[in-house]
């Protein structure tokens, strides 16, 4: 803690000293060989508070404890307590049961739906309920309240084969129950790669709002996309994209989990682009992408095969 | 006639009275429009060249430039920026005490707009003060919130405080030789009420050279959503009654001075015919003719940041509702022209009947634009947004208006005062949904019946066309206007003795506000001089060792030269000296050959 606010100390003195150089470098009554070591001192204080301000970022989580973490259970009582509760609702654990918790676009996973549900899962939908209305009538929404308790969840998240999900925070749950994940709409690939085998992710078309044009996943790997996301835009991922993944998952829950070459790659290629951009990318160093491992998840084969 | 000039924030803001100014100029006045601020994103340059160009009497131009304006003091204020700053003035030089008196202004006036949103009217308007906080400077913020949270009877204090401290700050002379120069008998001022907005000073001159003034409340939300009326002007113009117990309660404005005279740049969509069938239009934008259409309104940035998600769900919604008449229906956007950018990562080919249009970047100022904007309004079965005027204009072509309370707009719905403006005056011309149930209902009903605009007369005539449904507003505006400068000219202000006496003292505070506006930690004020000095001394050694290096360098040829010519001179006298000797012996060893030869001669004749 200390050592954090050391070296946020440090990144406040090196960029104020920069713009007091700077400052002083703008004033034309300086001999101009002064100003001009001004302005290479400057640039040097400058590259000396970004390279601290690195230092201040905290992991949001850790991946290697992640990849190595306990499954948790629930005590005895809260298990109880949430069957009860999941078979008020109408939810049977003797049926395989799919948790959802749908993204920007709650509609563009009916095709998802209709091949989960005839191949006999139990679609339950947990997470935001301001998501929009699901066109599927069979899914059973425990969202519906607005706030379903966390033993719940957590109790559909073990009960359940797998989830299909839309923010970090459920993914994370999921990672530390031991449930497969598909994670949809991700804006990039360091937030959500996953970190164990059996998770599966796939990306949001993103948006240039200057020129309208869509970004490939290969610039989602560079320095500019990260200095100005405020210039993407982000459209939901596809119906198409979403309907292939979950029958990945599927696949990949009955016959094991194989990379395709692409996604191989497109692993390796994150696993370097966050070593490479750690240093002066705050995002990857935040989500713990830059020490050489970012999971053993991959992309979904349907989107790294295009983006390679 | 009379001579009027009209100090205006941006060319933008012609657009709410460019019919009024045309019909002043028509009426044989000289209106003179100075922008204080000149803006280009969305070609407002090009309305003011255009208005420049319809009468003689209408003129356009710039007011006199400042160097602290609101912009820069706010950038200065920026601790993420990393450009470098120019040269400062001396803090004790002429312009280093206007600049500092320009700080002490503009914090004064940023400090009672976020202290009005203490005001337990704005309990709800987090958005708004939190908006206002932003740009006060640090320094001040957390006592300000301090103070204001103590109740009342502290926020009047410190208001007084300030408003006293406004009254201590010197006249801006070059704005009284703008005044003096144009010599009008009636300034008026729009917007006036925007954050910490330097256009008080206008108000101030105007009454120190006894010049009528006024304000022109310019937009709806303007008296609600922005700062105080920090200095009154002789009247305040404004379109409704509803607006003026807003200039009477909110502002203090004494309610004799307030003139009501509807909403003047309305006055348009009562007169406005669609220019095309609705298959025509239909068919232009992109939708099934055959199918009726509700139109989406976009809304600001600061009302809809994210309004893309929002809209992608509500045409879901929908689709989805299990309605015949909604699960078919097109669906057109319009985005709002200053936060269009957003609606590029918007897909409408991801939907059935469903458009965009003007597509993303058309020029709001094209000559089509307004029309097709009144096409698409008036061709539609029901319009809905969140807020936004395009609702008010929607209420007068009498198409039916929604809006849906949003999780993600509360800020922009029950966050401010004029949404409620929407929903309850005259009846209320917008029918709000709390959910999208709600919602889907109300928008059925619309789509499926033909509306007579019946509901929405009563608000039109309450809030736009408060002299009746016939009685269009420029008429009335020209007429008070032309009143106003008519009335003899106030009494010039006089200095107050005490503002004189608390000047000096005052300057401390005006440096005190020039430094606390960069909102710099407090070590870089100290390590300032010091780095100040260092770098002087440098630059003093450094002109010192060119100088020395040049004298050095001087010396250096001109002891090279002289040592060439010396040698040069040397070996060139040597040479001639070699060669004079070389002569002188030649000539002796012949002369003494000679005498030799003679001497064997004469020896072998005397043999």
């Amino acid at each position: 803690m200390l050592g954090l606010q050391l070296h946020a100390g440090a990144a406040s003195f090196w960029r104020e000293y920069y713009r007091e150089l700077r400052r002083h470098a703008g004033n034309g009554r300086l001999p101009y060989g002064v100003r001009t070591t001004l302005r290479r001192a400057a640039d040097g204080a400058f590259a000396r508070s970004v390279r601290e301000e690195a230092r201040t970022v905290r992991p949001r989580w850790s991946r290697h404890a992640l990849r190595n973490a306990e499954k948790i259970q629930l005590a005895t009582e809260e298990a109880k307590t949430a069957a009860e509760m999941a078979s008020s609702v109408g939810i049977r654990v003797d049926r395989p049961i799919v948790a959802l918790e749908p993204g920007r676009r709650a509609d563009l996973l009916a095709r998802a739906l209709e091949l989960l549900a005839d191949e006999g899962y139990q679609i339950v939908r947990i997470g935001n309920p301001a998501a929009g209305r699901l066109p599927n009538r069979s899914v059973i929404d425990v969202s519906a309240s607005g706030t379903a308790p966390t033993a719940l969840i957590a109790y559909l998240l073990l009960a359940s084969k797998f989830l299909v999900c839309s923010s970090a925070d459920l993914q994370q749950q999921a990672c530390l129950t031991h449930t497969p994940s598909l994670r949809i709409d991700a804006r990039d690939p360091f937030t959500a790669f996953p970190i164990r085998p059996d998770g599966l992710f796939v990306l949001a078309a993103v948006v240039d709002l200057d020129t309208g044009r869509t970004l490939d996943a290969r610039e989602l790997l560079a320095e500019p996309y990260f200095r100005n996301t405020r210039n993407c835009g982000y459209r939901a991922t596809s119906a198409g994209d979403i309907l292939s993944a979950v029958r990945e998952m599927t696949e990949g829950l009955r016959d094991g989990w194989h990379d395709s070459d692409a996604q191989a790659r497109f692993r390796r290629e994150v696993t370097e682009a966050g070593i490479a951009l750690g240093p002066r990318v705050h995002h990857i160093v935040e989500w713990d992408a830059a020490g050489g491992f970012v999971g053993d998840g991959r992309l979904a084969r349907v989107q790294a095969e295009r983006a390679l | 006639m009379s001579r009027i000039l009209f100090v205006m924030l941006h060319p933008g803001f012609v657009r709410y009275y460019d019919e009024a100014l045309e019909a002043l100029a028509a009426a044989g006045h000289d209106v003179h429009v100075a922008f204080e601020v000149n803006r280009t994103k969305l070609g407002e340059d090009v309305t003011a060249a255009r208005l420049s160009v319809v009468s003689p009497r209408l003129t356009c131009g710039t007011t006199p430039e400042r160097r602290e304006s609101v912009r820069e003091f706010l950038a200065r204020s920026d601790r993420d920026a990393t450009r470098s700053g120019g040269h400062r003035p001396s803090p004790w030089s002429r312009q280093g005490r206007e600049d500092a008196w320009e700080s002490l202004a503009t914090t004064v006036r940023l400090a009672l707009d976020y202290l009005r949103f203490f005001d337990p009217v704005f309990a709800h308007a987090d958005a708004l003060r939190e908006r206002a906080a932003k740009r006060v400077p640090r320094l001040y913020r957390r006592l300000i919130g301090l103070v204001a949270r103590g109740g009342a009877f502290a926020r009047a204090r410190l208001a007084g405080m300030l408003a006293g401290i406004e009254r201590i700050i010197p006249p801006n002379h070059a704005i009284d030789a703008f005044l003096r120069g144009h010599a009008p008998d009636l300034v008026l001022v729009t917007p006036l009420v925007e954050l910490g907005s330097q256009q008080v000073d206008y108000v101030k001159s105007a009454r120190r050279l006894g010049i009528r003034s006024a304000l022109c409340v310019a937009s709806w939300d303007n008296l609600t959503s922005k700062g105080l009326i920090r200095v009154l002007p002789d009247h305040v113009v404004v379109w409704n009654e509803a607006q003026k117990r807003e200039a009477v309660d909110l502002h203090g404005v004494p309610s004799e001075r307030v003139v009501i005279t509807g909403a003047q740049l309305f006055d348009r969509w009562f007169e406005a015919r669609p220019s095309r069938s609705r298959a025509d239009f239909c068919r232009t934008v992109g939708l099934d003719p055959d199918r009726p259409f509700v139109l989406y309104v976009g809304s600001s940035i600061f009302i809809a940041p994210e309004e893309v998600p929002f809209v992608e769900r509500w045409v879901s919604e929908l689709r989805a509702s299990g309605d015949p008449a909604l699960a078919r229906v097109g669906v057109l956007v319009r985005p709002h022209p200053a936060n269009s950018r957003q609606w590029r990562a918007f897909d409408a080919a991801e939907f059935d009947n469903v458009a965009v249009w003007p597509p993303v970047g058309t020029d709001p100022n094209a000559p089509d634009f307004r029309r097709d904007y009144f096409d698409s309004l008036h061709h539609s079965a029901g319009v809905v947004g969140v807020n936004t005027s395009a609702q008010l204009e929607a209420g007068i072509v009498g198409r039916p208006v929604f809006t849906i309370r949003a999780p993600e707009f509360a800020h922009a719905q029950e966050g401010t005062l004029h949404f409620r403006h929407l929903v309850d005056a005259g009846g209320g011309l917008v029918q709000a949904a709390a959910t999208f149930d709600e919602h889907v209902r109300q928008l059925s009903a619309a789509v499926g019946a033909v509306s007579n605009g019946a509901k929405n007369r009563e608000f039109v005539r309450s809030f736009i066309r408060p002299f009746g449904l016939d009685a269009p507003a420029v008429p009335r505006f020209v007429g008070a206007i032309e009143d106003l400068a008519r009335l003899p000219s106030p009494r010039a202000a006089r200095r107050r003795l005490w503002t004189l006496v608390l000047r000096p003292p005052a300057f401390l505070l005006a440096r005190m506000a020039w430094s606390a506006a960069e909102d710099r930690p407090l070590w870089v004020h100290g390590l300032r001089p010091v780095m100040t000095i260092v770098l002087w001394s440098w630059a003093a050694v450094y002109r010192l060792q060119e100088t020395a290096g040049r004298t050095a360098g001087r010396l250096v040829r001109w002891v090279r030269r002289d040592v060439r010519r010396l040698l040069y001179e040397t070996s060139h006298e040597m040479r001639r000296y070699r060669h004079r000797i070389g002569k002188r012996l030649t000539t002796r060893l012949r002369t003494t050959g000679v005498a030799l030869k003679r001497a064997a001669r004469s020896s072998t004749r005397l043999r």
